[in-house]
């Protein structure tokens, strides 16, 4: 009896033995000795596929550091997905990398109606995601626009809708004198994502926002938006619009003299604007977007990454005509975080060992944006500064940090 | 051979094993094939059935995905519980989709006020932030089920089939009853039904309250299957797929709602991994079955075999 027991002993011990060290060496979901296997979901098709940018310019500097040798001897492996910028579309999207690709990670990620649809699937699976969508709930804790503690795999290496509205808010109420302030917003997330926080950070200011009026996606008109703000006497405006509203808003303060200066959100590209209104004096002086980077795309701070986008993205890849956009520097503003994690990580890459390395940085230069990037275990949002992109009475592109405050 | 109806029960026999071989992500497209079923079964009543050029579905989609997602959060009414409510929320908004219809606007000028019902509930949707979460959006909580909570796509999928086995059965009894053929009759001509005493304004309610239901039923679905509702997911995009899921399965045919949810739901998740050529396909899939098949797939599977031909079709 005793013989069987023993023998029964030992089996038990080297089954759990043997099952301990296979727990050990059994490898990372999405990880191989030689790759890491990365989703990068977006709008590459619908109405708001302007923003795959964004997908791209992540997509390019990893394609960078694979042709340096990737990190640890892993390449990327990158898995495009389309989410169409759809809630329904973007679970699958995220579904499929989860259960069919086994990615690692996910990144980019645009539209934040599609992010916080596919959030619980990631918080249930483990995933860890690393986006630019601009809602605050989905990574934001106390202080980042959310209420609670952050989501424990879900961070952003940029700022997220929170901030950016804060900056807003902050820029217009640099503007001696700035008291009354109007709201002109599309009715969706993404757009309240930033004109709800702008708007407390300028009541906290002792600012009023006098109006907080909508425009819908896709208006050609704005006069009854402009001649209700101009009746308001106000001293600035905040556009939370996409490009195109926004360019309308921008010809029709211009067409009633409105006389105040209109601050952009990142939902439009600063060069194509001003291009798209065409008209100097609708914007000289007058029309100021949040601007991520360091300095003026185009200036020699940001050429290395310039390079990268021209030598590692396709022609399909690459905007039809001209230099990339600001929203490829954006992207790969999310790119380099995410590899500086695995850099952090080490060789012995795990989720946890990953988190924990992301949640290590502290003020650190990713080469491009203007606001350096922290991340502790109680704060998911990396960035929270930005300067803003103006023109001067000549038309020349100038960075401020405040109104009437540039750069250089 | 005779055709045997009863072979349509192996459909949910075969797919309740369909768990065992997939995985959550096609899973999850499953899952979404049946909200669209119901979709696609309740907007074909009153165009297919009975004929006439309403689009209000989806606003009686965002009705029952709202009122389900409202009782839940608001109220903190298990998600079990809302499925009717939110089918009689659908059912209301068809009785209100209907009234342009009694005071006897047809066609376009029908199609054009049903479509802006549409637009107007979004835009309640936008501006009653205090119950829908407005633009932002609203977080629905995890589905229950008498306590149970449906976590994982399997679960739901149970659920989901059971209701819409119940549904679809349900729909195909009333159709194939004297009410589905009054609606044939209105639809094929009105003054001649109502020469023949059909009451053709109670049938106009009926159909429209009827279709608001099964709807209505279906968002209750999609609001536990996506978690999360926004403004933006129930505009004239979402038209355009209700739209395609009855053209391409067939007008009038509960068969067709099937199969067309079946393949428009099917078809760009097939095509992911070419982005743009899902769209192309589905573009494509579309002009193919309207050139080659007027009348849907229905009327290719009701050649293939007579047991796919709806029965209250077979004299049509």
């Amino acid at each position: 009896m005793r013989a069987i027991r023993t023998t029964f002993q030992t089996a038990t011990v080297a089954v759990v033995l043997a099952a301990a060290s296979g727990l050990a060496t059994a490898e990372e979901r999405g990880v191989t000795d030689t790759t890491i296997k990365i989703g990068n979901i977006g709008p590459f098709t619908g109405k708001a596929a302007i923003f795959n940018p964004l997908n791209y310019g992540s997509v390019a500097y990893m394609r960078y550091v694979n042709d340096l040798g990737g990190v640890y001897g892993r390449k990327f492996e990158i898995v495009l997905g389309d989410t169409a910028c759809a809630e329904a579309k973007g679970i699958a999207a995220a579904k499929k990398m989860v259960h069919d690709e086994k990615v690692f990670m996910i990144t980019v990620n645009p539209c934040s109606g599609v992010a916080m649809a596919a959030k619980p699937t990631f918080l249930q699976e483990g995933m860890i995601w690393s986006g630019v969508s601009a809602n605050p709930k989905i990574t934001g804790s106390v202080g980042s626009g959310g209420d609670g503690p952050p989501p424990e795999y879900m961070f952003h290496v940029t700022p997220n809708g929170y901030f950016s509205g804060v900056t807003m808010g902050k820029f217009i109420m640099t503007k001696p004198g700035a008291k009354k302030i109007a709201l002109v917003a599309h009715t969706n997330d993404w757009a309240r994502g930033y004109c709800d926080p702008a708007k407390d950070y300028i009541e906290s200011q002792g600012g009023e926002v006098v109006l907080d009026t909508a425009m819908e996606r896709g208006s050609t008109d704005a006069t009854a938006q402009v001649l209700r703000i101009k009746s308001e006497g106000v001293d600035g405006v905040l556009g939370c619009l996409y490009q195109p509203e926004l360019v309308v808003l921008l010809r029709d303060a211009h067409k009633y003299q409105l006389g105040a200066p209109v601050i952009g959100a990142l939902g439009a590209d600063f060069g194509q604007v001003v291009q798209q209104v065409g008209n100097p004096d609708a914007v000289n002086g007058v029309f100021f977007q949040g601007h991520l980077y360091k300095d003026k795309i185009g200036a020699p701070a940001l050429e290395w990454a310039k390079q990268i986008l021209l030598k590692y993205l396709t022609p399909d890849e690459l905007p039809n005509e001209g230099d990339p956009t600001h929203f490829y520097y954006f992207g790969m503003m999310n790119g380099v975080g995410v590899v500086e994690g695995f850099r952090r990580a080490g060789r012995d890459l795990t989720r946890e060992s990953y988190m924990a390395a992301i949640e290590s940085m502290r003020s650190f230069d990713n080469n491009i944006s203007a606001g350096s990037v922290t991340i502790t275990d109680d704060q998911h949002v990396g960035i929270s500064d930005m300067y803003f992109n103006g023109l001067d009475e000549n038309g020349d592109e100038v960075i401020f940090t405040a109104y009437g405050q540039p750069l250089h | 051979m005779k055709p045997t109806r009863s072979l349509f029960w192996l459909l949910p026999l075969a797919a309740l094993a369909l768990p065992l071989f997939i995985n959550p992500y096609h899973q999850y497209v499953i899952n979404l094939i049946l909200v669209y079923v119901l979709v696609g079964v309740g907007f074909n009543i009153v165009v297919g059935n009975l004929g006439q050029l309403a689009f209000s579905n989806v606003a009686f989609f965002g009705i029952g995905a709202y009122a389900s997602a409202i009782f839940t959060t608001q109220l903190g009414i298990p998600w079990w519980l809302t499925i009717i409510p939110a089918g009689l929320a659908g059912a209301l908004a068809g009785c209100a989709a209907s009234i342009p219809a009694l005071r006897g606007v047809r066609l376009f000028y029908l199609a054009i006020m049903t479509l802006a019902f549409g637009e107007l509930m979004r835009w309640t949707y936008i501006r009653t932030p205090f119950l829908t979460g407005g633009s932002m959006g609203l977080t629905v909580p995890p589905a229950e089920l008498f306590g149970w909570v449906l976590e994982t796509e399997t679960q739901k999928f149970y659920v989901f089939l059971v209701i819409v086995v119940v549904i679809v059965v349900a729909v195909g009894r009333i159709l194939e009853s004297r009410i589905g053929r009054a609606f044939l009759a209105i639809k094929n001509d009105e003054r001649a039904a109502a020469a023949m005493a059909i009451p053709t304004g109670r049938y106009f309610l009926l159909a429209f309250a009827l279709s608001g239901f099964v709807v209505g039923v279906g968002g209750a679905m999609y609001a536990a299957l996506v978690g999360h509702l926004s403004p933006e997911a129930f505009d004239l995009v979402q038209l355009i797929l209700h739209f395609a899921i009855i053209m391409v399965g067939g007008l009038g045919s509960l068969v067709g709602s099937i199969f067309g949810a079946i393949l428009i739901t099917a078809t760009p998740e097939l095509f992911r991994d070419w982005p743009g050529f899902e769209e192309l396909m589905f573009g494509i899939v579309i002009v193919l079955v309207i050139l080659f098949l007027p009348r849907g797939l229905a009327s290719l599977l009701a050649r293939l075999h007579p047991v796919f031909k709806d029965r209250y079709l077979r004299d049509d």
